[in-house]
């Protein structure tokens, strides 16, 4: 078969960060490629190149044979490269036919639009490829699902033939999810070829033909679907058998620390992303919240440390409500949290390491006395922590953008572990780590629950929440689905949970193992 | 410095070639306005070089000239560091212009209309001024903080409700004679001395007065508060990062609040010490652009305390000089105001001066990034 | 009091003359105000409005005095627009000055450069007129101008009046009919839809600051050639930034524009009088296009508010869902 895309050798450096390490990519004509690997692989940014919004330091782009140079990503677009990003690109006050015809409007007399023609070919061309939209609705009154059609469109009337989607079930239902794989069967019956970025293998194997793994900015391999499965995709991407395994004793759980009740949250869409979630976790142990992404998993740690409006229900510590506490409250509660917005909100990139070590206890005593901060106090206390967390900087007075990725964990780490939490919120904790860093982070966690504190950890890496939790429970559009001794736990069992099923072996046993003496009530 | 070890150097060169970098755009910056306003120099028929001569003589280079630099800085310390505050919390205090005429104005009123002995007087006079330049900024506050409105627009608009306001209080319930627009004369007892009246040998031939020295006392305390205090911790953190404040446990609107009044008051302040010292009574729209330069002031010093007033200081020297140079050269003041806007035009325009960077950073190769993300203006 | 307020309306407002001289004093609130809708549209604080508006001034004064045309002042005027808008776009959009720094400083540095200029080149301080400056005549439309009421109202302006209704219809019609307007616009909501669609962000952003460089010449070509006829230092007296607000105020609609600027022209026209009466002291005339402004942001916003409360709220009363 002819080859739609051939990518050689690519090489994409940010500062800092070789994104795109000489690789090698290629699609068939009319084939669904699905593009697979954990976040910051680099799959994103070499669809960027492809789509002409980066420029790559090396290598060469052949489309249909033909080598080409982009310059700007209107020469991508002209070559009939379309591309769905996974944050929308919409005109929230235009309408959907304008959004979908902006930047190559039918024109009149050459210098005004053509409204008659406009709504003409977004009609034609909806209902040529069965997408069904009202081109008179503006953008910002439409649900997510037919946003995403939108998008498909804008690729589809610049007579794309060679479309790029980007996480494109992110934010989806499993209905839409489901009508979006028809959607795209049905293009590639028109004649398209479509790229399929994602990281859940599921998807994978329900809709693509072919399937390339990519890793640290590399391709690991490019495999026909049907001569591979999960579990292989699994260990190319994460490029380990099994996870490294952590060392830990049996837990030793003993009273109540969080209490979570009937906790109802929303997203930034103000649309429902708690809708009732309860949990228990005591002090020594490690509760672990498993689920694919993107089914509350942020709001709910939001909600506890108090960054989010809870709707509805209570936020217990230690018997005390504090669901509508403020931050520092919280924290002076005893609630310490490694976030997962590492770069966003676990450090400020241009502060010195000193600035992003002391914001949990600047307010206290020995930092501060009264009003006034004890700058000998501060630069001991940093230097203590850059030791025992073996941060390797030049200095504590460096800003923190300076450091890497693991290194800047640690600070983070560091930081709020000092702080002797009660309750320790750890998200997504080793997310673009290096194996080294991943293995410092884990045994972190593990000497801060058998310290005594109560751990709460989400991830969306199974591995990771299996090996380091005690119990294990899995968030799925909003809502516990079920929970269970990690001992008992198989990956399989989760899978199902993560999918929404709920009516496998594993629930049966798992309600009982939800502690605490709370009722899964669910009206 | 004992410690040599192997990672101080980076750190040292890294810090190092920053400042030099810097300090060299700076410099570039100063010499490009230079030759520009050079041009134009001979182009109106004048010799540049000594009338950069003169400019500097007649700015730093006699006493007179010296006191006339710091009265005029003075007030741009003032605003300068208002702005700072401000930058620091990540706010643009637009209004600094018109939060000092309101402070100027709230002072000047509690100058002239009560009596009371110089030790309560003095200082409930400054104080009204503050508390007035903080009430000004209360609005656009309020309105960024509750409503999302940007403080830009919002401060704009007060800026030119403050000018009007004054106008009619000068002109109508506040007006001291019937031919000018301008208040009583503030009571002695409110008054900052001038130094020609503590020594007539001291800064003859100037207004310069005793209010410096409450501008000195600012910086200090500025510096300070930034350097060594909660509050200009948590200004400094919200200001570098809203996000990480706020998961930090900082509270944002309590320290935005804080941050804005206190800018405001600042700026208040420096309308009400310059009246005390300086004019003695408010004369209709005596003070524009104090606050404007004040803002362009803490942009050339790096929106630090300790560059803000330097800045302010050479802005006040280039006035100074300037001014001379009008009275011994006849040369139109606004040549120098030409030749200051070009520096800050130069130097905010960091884009020209990347090849500086460059010339530090030859090393990595830097990759030509065409996203979205340096769209945001 | 309150008969005596009907009968100045009556006599101040609702007449002929003072139409005509809120038209006017529209004129170069609206151009000021153009332009900041230009910039606006396009996602671009522009606050330097106000010294392109004096620098387009000089540059009028001087074009009509050295060539004897008022024609060639327009040109020469709309050329420094081009130019000082050029400038102000190179500087901020491609060398990444603080957009509100450049405005500031274009601001305080066109009011020195005007004074400079104007002692430099006319040998004056202060003012400058010359009768052998050439300013706008009145333009007689026929036949309209015979219309009883109509005629006097739309008839004997200057040609920058007529230039700047035909400018807000053009405006409208670019922005709202043409292409370049419909990107114009998708850049100022999100310009990264616009770049993921070919769209030159960059490109669009720079030519709009230009367009609002020669939008803020003409107010001055209007106050220099077709109102006063010379140049006065900082005679722009704050119509850059009311212009801001009308644009605010407006809601960045080109016909928006014209109808708040006539609303405050009207202020201008009648304050003196009003003053005279000792109805109300001319300066709190003046001061409410920036309250109404104000306030205008303010019931927007809570209004908008007030919506996505009323969303949440629903979402806090749906309760927890029985399942699928």
């Amino acid at each position: 078969m002819a080859l739609a895309i051939e990518m050689i050798g690519i090489r994409k450096v940010f500062p800092g960060v070789v994104a795109n390490d000489n690789v090698n990519f290629s699609v068939e004509e009319g084939e669904i490629h699905a593009l697979v690997g954990e976040n910051g692989a680099g799959k994103t940014t070499l669809m960027n190149v492809l789509y002409g919004l980066y420029r790559a330091d090396g290598g060469m782009i052949k489309i249909r044979g033909k080598e080409v140079n982009f310059h700007k990503n209107a020469d991508a677009i002209a070559l009939g490269i379309g591309m769905v990003h996974q944050s929308f690109k919409l005109v929230p006050s235009f309408t959907v036919a304008e959004n979908i015809t902006l930047g190559a409007e039918p024109r009149k007399n050459g210098v005004f639009i053509d409204q008659k023609a406009v709504r003409e070919s977004v009609v034609d061309i909806s209902q040529r490829f069965g997408l069904e939209v009202d081109p008179d609705a503006h953008v910002r009154d439409l649900p997510v699902g037919v946003e995403q059609r939108v998008e498909i469109l804008k690729a589809l009337y610049r007579s794309a033939d060679i479309l790029i989607l980007d996480e494109p079930t992110a934010v989806l239902t499993p209905q839409e999810t489901d009508e979006l794989f028809e959607v795209i069967r049905s293009l590639v019956k028109g004649g398209k070829t479509v790229i399929f970025i994602t990281h859940k293998f599921r998807e994978v194997m329900q809709i693509s033909d072919r399937v390339t793994v990519m890793r640290d900015g590399k391709v690991v391999a490019t495999k026909n679907t049907k001569d591979t499965n999960p579990t292989e995709l699994a260990r190319m991407m994460v490029g380990r058998d099994v996870l490294l395994r952590v060392s830990k004793t049996k837990a030793n759980p003993t009273n109540v620390v969080l209490e979570v009740k009937h906790l109802k949250a929303l997203d930034n869409r103000f649309l429902p992303a708690l809708r009732d979630v309860s949990l228990t976790v005591r002090a020594g142990e490690v509760l672990g919240i498993a689920g694919v992404e993107g089914n509350g998993q942020r709001e709910l740690v939001e909600a506890i440390v108090g960054l989010r409006e809870v709707i509805h229900g209570s936020i217990e510590l230690y018997g005390q409500d504090i669901a509508h506490k403020s931050v520092r409250e919280r924290r002076d509660a005893g609630i310490a949290c490694v976030p997962e917005d590492r770069y966003v909100r676990g450090v400020a990139l241009r502060a010195t390491l000193e600035d992003n070590l002391i914001v949990e206890n600047y307010n206290r005593p020995p930092i501060s006395k009264g009003q006034v901060l004890d700058l000998n106090q501060i630069k001991d206390y940093s230097q203590r922590l850059i030791e025992e967390f073996d941060v390797r900087t030049p200095g504590s007075a460096v800003p923190a953008f300076t450091l890497s990725g693991g290194n800047l964990q640690k600070v983070v780490l560091a930081r709020e572990i000092d702080a002797r939490p009660k309750l320790l919120i750890v998200a997504q904790p080793t997310r673009g780590l290096d194996v080294g860093s991943i293995e410092f982070v884990h045994r972190t966690i593990i000497n801060a629950r058998d310290s005594g504190a109560a751990v709460l950890l989400v991830s969306a890496e199974l591995e990771e929440v299996m090996s380091l939790s005690d119990r294990i429970a899995v968030l799925y559009e909003g809502d516990i689905v079920g929970t269970i001794d990690a001992d008992k736990a198989t990956e399989e069992g989760l899978g199902l949970w993560m999918a929404g099923i709920t009516d496998g072996h594993q629930s049966q046993e798992a309600r009982p193992a939800v502690t605490g003496g709370e009722e899964v009530s669910r009206e | 410095m004992s410690s040599f070890t192997l990672s101080f150097p980076k750190t040292f060169r890294a810090g190092l070639s920053y400042w030099l970098s810097r300090s060299l755009t700076i410099l570039l910056s100063i010499l490009l306005a230079i030759i520009v306003g050079s041009l134009v120099m001979i182009w109106y028929g004048q010799d540049p070089i000594e009338i950069y001569r003169l400019l500097l003589s007649n700015a730093f280079g006699t006493q007179r000239g010296l006191f006339i630099t710091l009265q005029r800085a003075t007030p741009l310390i003032f605003t300068a560091i208002s702005s700072t505050i401000a930058f620091r919390t990540g706010v643009f205090n637009v209004g600094v212009e018109g939060q000092f005429f309101i402070g100027a104005i709230a002072g000047t009123y509690v100058g002239y209309a009560v009596n009371l002995p110089t030790i309560i007087h003095l200082p409930l006079t400054l104080l009204a001024g503050f508390l007035g330049g903080a009430a000004w900024a209360y609005i656009p506050t309020i309105m960024r903080q509750r409503l999302g409105v940007s403080e830009i627009i919002t401060t704009i608009m007060t800026n030119y409700i403050a000018t009007f306001l004054i106008s009619w209080l000068c002109n109508y319930p506040m007006r001291a004679t019937p031919t000018v627009a301008e208040t009583p004369f503030v009571a002695s007892t409110a008054t900052l001395p001038q130094f020609v009246d503590l020594n007539p040998l001291l800064g003859k031939g100037t207004q310069a007065h005793v209010g410096s020295f409450i501008a000195l006392a600012l910086v200090i305390v500025m510096w300070f508060v930034f350097k060594k205090t909660k509050i200009g911790y948590e200004w400094r953190m919200v200001g570098l990062s809203h996000k990480f404040s706020e998961f930090g446990g900082i509270n944002l609107n309590r320290t935005f609040i804080g941050g804005m009044l206190i800018s405001g008051g600042i700026a208040g302040l420096g309308g009400v010490i310059e009246i005390l010292g300086v004019w003695r009574k408010y004369k209709d729209l005596f003070a524009v652009g104090f606050g404007f330069r004040g803002n362009l002031a803490s942009l050339l010093g790096g929106q630090t305390v300790i560059g803000s007033t330097v800045a302010a200081l050479f802005y006040g020297g280039m006035e100074s000089g300037s001014l001379g140079l009008e009275w011994a050269a006849g040369v139109p003041r606004q040549l120098i105001d030409i030749i200051v806007g070009l520096i800050i035009f130069f130097m905010a325009a960091e884009g020209m001066w990347d090849f500086v960077k460059r010339i530090k950073w030859t090393r990595g190769g830097e990759a030509t990034r065409r996203t979205t993300e340096n769209l945001e203006v | 009091m309150d008969s005596g307020l009907i009968d100045i309306l009556q006599r101040y407002v609702f007449n002929v003359a003072n139409i005509q001289g809120m038209l006017r004093l529209a004129t170069p609130i609206i151009l000021a105000g153009l332009c900041a809708l230009i910039t606006d549209r396009a996602g671009i604080l522009n606050i330097a409005g106000e010294g392109m508006i004096l620098i387009g001034a000089w540059f009028a004064v001087a074009g009509s005095y050295f060539f004897h045309s008022s024609f060639v002042g327009l040109l020469a005027a709309m050329l420094s627009g081009l130019l000082v808008g050029g400038l102000f776009a190179l500087f901020s959009l491609k060398f990444r000055a603080n957009i509100i720094v450049m405005g500031i400083a274009i601001n305080i540095f066109a009011t020195s450069a005007t004074i400079f200029l104007t002692r430099a080149v006319f040998k004056v301080a202060g003012s400058f007129s010359d009768p052998s400056l050439q300013g706008f005549g009145p333009i007689d439309i026929p036949i309209l101008k015979d219309i009883p009421v109509l005629g006097p109202i739309l008839s004997g302006y200057t040609f920058p009046v007529y230039l700047t209704w035909l400018l807000v219809v053009l405006t409208s019609i670019f922005l709202y009919r043409t292409p370049w307007g419909l990107h114009l616009r998708a850049v100022g909501e999100n310009p990264q839809a616009a770049e993921t669609l070919g769209i030159n962000v960059g490109r669009i952003r720079f030519l709009s600051v230009m367009a609002s460089g020669v939008f803020a010449s003409l107010a001055g070509v209007y106050l220099a050639l077709g109102h006063l006829n010379g140049f006065v230092d900082k005679m722009a007296a704050g119509r850059g930034f009311i212009g801001m607000a009308v644009n605010t105020f407006a809601g960045g609609v080109p016909f928006g524009v014209f109808l708040s600027s006539l609303l405050f022209g009207l202020t201008d026209t009648i304050g003196f009088r009003l003053q005279a009466e000792r109805i109300i002291p001319i300066y709190f005339i003046s001061m409410l296009p920036y309250l109404v402004t104000l306030a205008a942001l303010t019931y927007f916003t809570i209004r908008r508010q007030r919506a996505a409360r009323a969303r949440v709220e629903k979402m806090k009363l749906e309760k927890a869902p029985a399942g699928d």
